[in-house]
């Protein structure tokens, strides 16, 4: 068995050599180069004067927005969502009108990089500035400019989600707590920044492009809308991609304008984004602001959750309500929250547009709940770990009525989970009780040691389907075409173990083929921890139908019931270990219904072949859950903060391979530790983004993420038939919240209140110097 | 705006074989060079401001950012980059090490990571966690958070140092 084990990757070999193969690897004859020119001001009416840049050495064409063609002007919304009121589409190129810093204007094509951004240089561009919209709640004012004029207001949807009754719960609640609680912006920066090759291949008359795209399917109509040629004339490819998180899962204005340049070239272009166009231009998240309120009994059980949040829509809206809405239904956590009612108001700022990044809408949502928790704790005067257990759903609850829609349109239900053992199990890791016990101690040793706690839930293995091709090979190999790219998670060797096992072929036969429209009919793509899920049972499923297929093709030959014999090896035994009349390989097999050339085919009733197209679509998704627990230590002088240690306890359901997934909860973790303390997107008042570098916009490194303790606990889902859940983005989700919790207990002592993420040491010590003054005032 | 550029000759050993250029732009990075010209693409542009070390290649030994070097500037020296890791058809122990500890994920940072660790290593055979840590602060991936990488410079260390029953 594969299934289940720690299988060291197949990628692996390449990408340790430098023979991976990334979007800028890609070379084609004749290839020309574009750089853009973008937007300096957030908010402006522009004019632009290019002819100095036309007649620049090596360039070979200057477009601007009216160069472009109708179809191709805006971004279409590739995720309609009904919530969102106002949508408004990003300009492909600004027309007239910029509303972002880093808005592309212009697009130079050159014959190499550097003539590119030479001719860039020369392109003036005439800035008539309006007022910025920058802060999220002056944009909610009347009195606001905004966005987009054409609007009544600078608001873009207004999300309610709700149960129960919280007017009765706030009433008859004991303890009430009210906290203002705002993450602020952060983004996803993959290693590798976006990248585009497009080419008109004369041969298939259609047009090729690579990218780095999560989602090719979508890329590929979007394409071929912005092109105004039909599918099956735009193939969307993707090489190794550097790195997802999430926000290389939406279209952008340059994956269609790079095909149109392409087209009306016909020539192939590249256009490779650097790290400061990606600072600047490439979707943010995060940004909200919660002003929220829990009610329980006098013994901390939770009667309620209410609220309101702005969320930063940014500029444009490419995916729609996503984050926020995400936010909204995940606020209530692994706890019983009876009465709930939440209204989120997505706003526009000229800022870049947001996006779902690892996470998406949920380090929020846990933030929220668990800052509350620890708001009532403190009221009451109970621990921490013990208001968790009063609080969480119990394993005996599962499957659990949320009690509201969900963002897939189905109600909300927990499908499995034990929250209260990975609680249970995190406690005895961090040695909760012991560190605890001793904190008094720590103190007279001058020492501040605080532990923080976070539980929380994960929408993962979202529908519809997925669709996977599998075939035999005259060989005996195996070919796996799918459509959900890998961007680095390790698809084609987690799914190679599912085909191992089913049909009894080593490891090293099996060819995973992904990132190629061409291999699938159809496909959603990869995001929000569902490949793994949905791509993965369509693997099974696939594989399942080729063994059937050869036990039956087998049978006839062998004169044996299919029910009789089974795979082992690369080929057919008898279950009863007996001896068969002849040995037959899957290669046998496959060569025996495939005929001769210019012969009948030899089983006509079973067709030829061993290759099959199966499917799997989740009948909603299913809830992966985490408890993660933090030990701190903070220096009150310096507010320096040392994770101690730092614990993670995942129900992922079944896992492929536990050290892929290991990996994936570290990395999430990593991110999650920069989000706590580091990562911060930051414009001034005018909107200038004062964050366009790795020397101002830091992310951890390695003196920054400390050794993660993992353990998992697992009950299997079941909405699929291996009972997996999604772990891609579970380490990232309660890592704010547990920080945040384990840095204000190490200074309890000094009444430390955090309320805002990331916090930095210069943070930790304003917010002290508040307590102080509060303390004396 | 452009101005005239200066053009030079350029040669250096790259992974032991010596090349030449003529007519190299004054202005063109040593990243650019490897990659374009020499079509070496093993060694990444992950930020092109020497922040993220993704374009880490070694210059006579030293680790250096090729995205913040110019081609010219490295005019007779030794160049190693993540191709000439490998002895032939054996692998260099930190590259048996990143898989076997499963120390990348998309492979984007690795090569940089790869060259920086062998940097270490042989500066220092026998690193403790915390010098491993610090010598590839420099070094920025986002998807692995960093444990495994550093397991596997460790391990590399045991197996190059012959200590059988490595810890990490």
């Amino acid at each position: 068995m594969l299934f289940g084990t720690r299988q060291t990757r197949g990628e692996d070999d390449r990408l340790i050599q430098g023979k991976g193969r990334y979007v800028d690897d890609i070379k084609l004859p004749g290839m020309l180069h574009v750089a853009l020119v973008r937007s300096e001001a957030a908010r402006a009416h522009v004019k632009v004067d290019v002819e100095a840049a036309r007649s620049a050495p090596g360039v070979r064409a200057v477009f601007v927005a009216t160069d472009l063609p109708a179809s191709a002007k805006i971004l279409p919304d590739c995720h309609p969502n009904p919530v969102l009121r106002n949508p408004r589409g990003p300009q492909v190129l600004a027309d007239g009108v910029v509303r972002y810093v880093g808005e592309p204007i212009v697009a130079i094509v050159a014959e190499s990089r550097y003539l590119a951004e030479d001719a860039a240089e020369l392109v003036s561009v005439e800035y008539n500035l309006l007022p910025a919209v920058v802060d999220l709640e002056r944009a909610m004012s009347d009195e606001s400019r905004r966005v987009h004029e054409d609007l009544q207001s600078n608001l873009a949807a207004r999300i309610p989600v709700s149960c129960g009754d919280t007017d009765k719960a706030f009433a008859d609640a004991a303890c009430i707590v009210r906290e203002r609680l705002q993450i602020q912006r952060g983004a996803g920066q993959a290693m590798e920044t976006r990248g585009i090759v497009a080419h008109w291949d004369p041969h298939a008359e259609r047009m090729v492009v690579w990218n780095v795209s999560q989602v090719p399917f979508v890329h590929r109509t979007a394409i071929a809308n912005a092109l105004q040629l039909s599918e099956n004339s735009v193939q969307v490819l993707n090489p190794d991609v550097g790195g997802g998180f999430g926000y290389k899962g939406l279209t952008y204005v340059e994956d269609l304008l790079i095909p149109v340049i392409a087209r009306q070239l016909e020539v192939p272009i590249k256009w490779i984004e650097d790290r400061r166009e990606h600072l600047i231009a490439a979707y943010h998240e995060r940004t909200q602001l919660h002003d929220m309120e829990i009610a329980t009994t006098a013994d901390g059980v939770i009667l309620g959750i209410r609220g309101k949040f702005l969320c930063d829509a940014g500029a444009y809206t490419p995916w729609g309500p996503v984050v926020p809405l995400l936010t909204a239904v995940n606020i209530p956590g692994p706890y019983k929250v009876p009465n709930y009612k939440v209204e989120c108001d997505l706003v526009y700022t000229n800022t870049v547009p947001i996006a779902p990044v690892r996470g998406a809408g949920r380090p929020q949502a846990c933030y929220v709940s668990e800052r509350l928790l620890d708001a009532v704790a403190r009221k009451l005067n109970i621990d921490g770990a013990e208001l968790r257990r009063r609080n969480l759903i119990q394993a005996h609850e599962y499957p659990y009525d949320v009690g509201f829609i969900s963002r897939d349109g189905t109600r909300r239900t927990y499908d499995s989970g034990n929250v209260p053992a990975l609680l249970e199990r995190a406690l005895e890791m961090i040695e909760y009780d012991k560190h605890k016990a001793r904190q008094k101690d720590y103190a007279a040793q001058g020492r501040h040691i605080g532990i923080g706690l976070a539980c929380c839930v994960e929408d993962t293995g979202l529908g519809p389907f997925e669709e996977v091709g599998m075939t035999v090979e005259l060989d005996g190999s195996v070919t796996v075409r799918m459509g959900t790219p890998s961007q680095g998670q390790g698809q084609r060797t987690a799914f190679a173990q599912i085909v191992a096992d089913q049909l009894a072929v080593p490891f090293d036969k099996i060819k995973v083929l992904a990132g190629n429209t061409d291999n699938v009919r159809y496909s959603i793509g990869t995001f929000a921890s569902r490949a793994g899920i949905v791509t993965g049972s369509a693997v099974l499923n696939a594989s399942k139908q080729l063994r059937e297929r050869a036990l039956k093709i087998a049978g006839t030959l062998l004169q044996a019931s299919p029910d009789d014999l089974t795979l082992e090896d690369g080929g057919v035994v008898r279950k009863d270990g007996g001896k068969l009349g002849r040995a037959m390989s899957l290669s046998d097999i496959v060569h025996t219904s495939l005929g001769e050339s210019g012969a009948p085919l030899p089983l006509r009733d079973l067709g030829p072949g061993m290759s099959t197209v199966a499917s799997f679509s989740p009948p909603t998704n299913t809830f992966a859950t985490g408890c993660h627990a933090a030990l701190v230590e903070v220096d009150p002088r310096t507010c320096k903060v040392s994770i101690l240690k730092y614990v993670a306890v995942e129900d992922f359901g079944t896992m492929i391979n536990p050290m892929i997934v290991d990996g994936q909860v570290i990395g999430g973790v990593g991110l999650g530790i920069g989000n706590a303390f580091l990562e911060k997107v930051v414009y001034d008042d005018s909107g200038q983004i004062l964050t366009g570098t790795f020397m101002d916009y830091l992310v951890a490194t390695t003196m920054d993420v400390p050794h993660v303790h993992i353990d998992y606990l697992a009950t299997p889902s079941p909405l699929n038939p291996l009972g997996m859940k999604g772990a891609g983005q579970g380490g990232t989700i309660p890592v704010p919240a547990a920080l945040s919790a384990a840095v204000e207990d190490a200074l309890r002592d000094y009444g430390l209140r955090l309320r805002h993420v990331p916090f930095s040491e210069s943070d930790i010590f304003a917010a002290l110097q508040t307590a102080r003054t509060g303390a004396a005032a | 705006m452009s101005a005239p550029q200066i053009s030079l000759t350029v040669a250096f050993d790259v992974n032991g074989k010596s090349c030449a250029r003529h007519n190299v732009e004054a202005r063109r990075t040593l990243a650019d060079f490897l990659r374009e010209d020499m079509s070496l693409t093993g060694t990444h542009l992950g930020c092109e401001h020497g922040a993220c070390g993704a374009c880490t290649v070694l210059i006579d030994g030293a680790p250096a950012r090729s995205c913040l070097t110019l081609a010219a500037q490295a005019n007779g020296t030794q160049i190693t980059t993540v191709e000439g890791l490998a002895h032939g058809a054996v692998l260099h122990p930190l590259q048996r090490a990143f898989k076997e500890k499963h120390a990348l994920q998309c492979g984007f940072c690795t090569p940089g990571f790869l060259v920086a660790a062998a940097a270490l290593l042989s500066e220092n055979p026998d690193p403790t966690e915390l010098q491993v840590r610090e010598y590839l602060s420099g070094n920025i991936c986002r998807c692995t958070g960093y444990q495994f990488i550093i397991a596997a410079v460790l391990a590399a260390a045991a197996e190059i140092n012959g200590k059988a029953g490595s810890n990490v």
